[in-house]
């Protein structure tokens, strides 16, 4: 499970980032690009991300320690995330030639980077800040845990 | 004057009064611990990963009640969620879930970094100031 995770959320931000579509258009609008990877690897490395999303959500329904903690809330949450990718796919391999799926993708793309802060996706930038402050024997803090103030 | 005094003094407080004593009690808990209680809510990712540091959890044979996020999640996210207000039965539930399927041994890992044990304390505190607690002669007082 922690590979799998792991391996999802660095392709989270390596596939998007690197991908030679999105450093074309970075490059005509700012004069300046990121390394781009191959395409077709970044196809095969979207795929297998999509892949590893549906893992999530066969876990979230088949794992009931985890089904006894899933909301509505967290299926949106994974649709939310996977949505850019699955579109983004489609787009690749010529699935429609209809313009709505490219602003589907663009508008998925934007809305899942908008909801990073007001949502529980914002714990993959603020990670840092969670996990090593929170006193624990993996933090960076002293391996003291205090139960909290006053409780 | 003097016989309310004389009353008080003899724990003989009326109902009314008792609950709303109760009820400060508890929301000043809740005040004190909500920035706490608020970022760990909205940082537990429901991923279920903290079962597996749990003893309790992997005794019971994995039963998910066991989980640990899913015990503070039905205890002091139950209690924020409502402000205190609930049930007799629900604080009887909450009572198992903080005192007989948690000994707050504190070796629960979150790998998103949110202090199960504080919330399952914090869930106490509450719990001890409305009056249901565990009591080890026996009896149990709900």
């Amino acid at each position: 499970m922690r590979t799998v995770s792991l391996i999802f959320h660095v392709l989270l931000f390596l596939v998007p980032l690197l991908l030679p579509a999105h450093n074309m258009i970075l490059y005509h609008s700012i004069h300046a690009r990121l390394p781009a990877m191959p395409a077709q690897l970044a196809d095969w490395l979207t795929v297998v991300l999509v892949l590893l999303g549906g893992f999530f959500l066969v876990r979230r329904l088949a794992v009931p320690r985890v089904r006894v903690l899933s909301t509505l809330y967290d299926y949106l949450i994974l649709v939310l995330v996977l949505a850019p990718f699955v579109t983004g796919l489609m787009l690749y391999h010529h699935v429609s030639s209809s313009r709505w799926l490219m602003i589907g993708h663009i508008v998925a793309g934007d809305a899942v980077l908008l909801a990073i802060p007001f949502t529980k996706l914002g714990h993959m930038p603020f990670l840092l800040f969670s996990r090593f402050s929170a006193s624990g024997e993996y933090a960076w803090k002293p391996a003291r845990r205090a139960w909290g103030r006053g409780a | 004057m003097e016989a309310g005094q004389k009353g008080l003094g003899k724990g003989r407080m009326n109902g009314s009064t008792k609950d709303a004593i109760t009820a400060h009690r508890i929301s000043r808990v809740l005040t004190r611990n909500r920035e706490m209680i608020q970022l760990s809510l909205q940082a537990c990712m429901h991923c279920a990963l903290c079962a597996e540091s749990c003893f309790k959890f992997q005794s019971s044979g994995g039963d998910p009640g066991y989980t640990p996020s899913y015990k503070a999640i039905n205890s002091i996210g139950k209690i924020y969620r409502k402000k205190g207000r609930l049930s007799e039965a629900e604080y009887r539930e909450i009572n198992e879930l903080v005192w007989d399927r948690c000994v707050l041994c504190m070796r629960c890992y979150c790998p998103v970094g949110v202090s199960i044990p504080s919330l399952i304390a914090c869930a106490r505190s509450v719990c001890r100031e409305k009056g249901v607690f565990r009591t080890y002669d026996g009896e149990r007082n709900a």
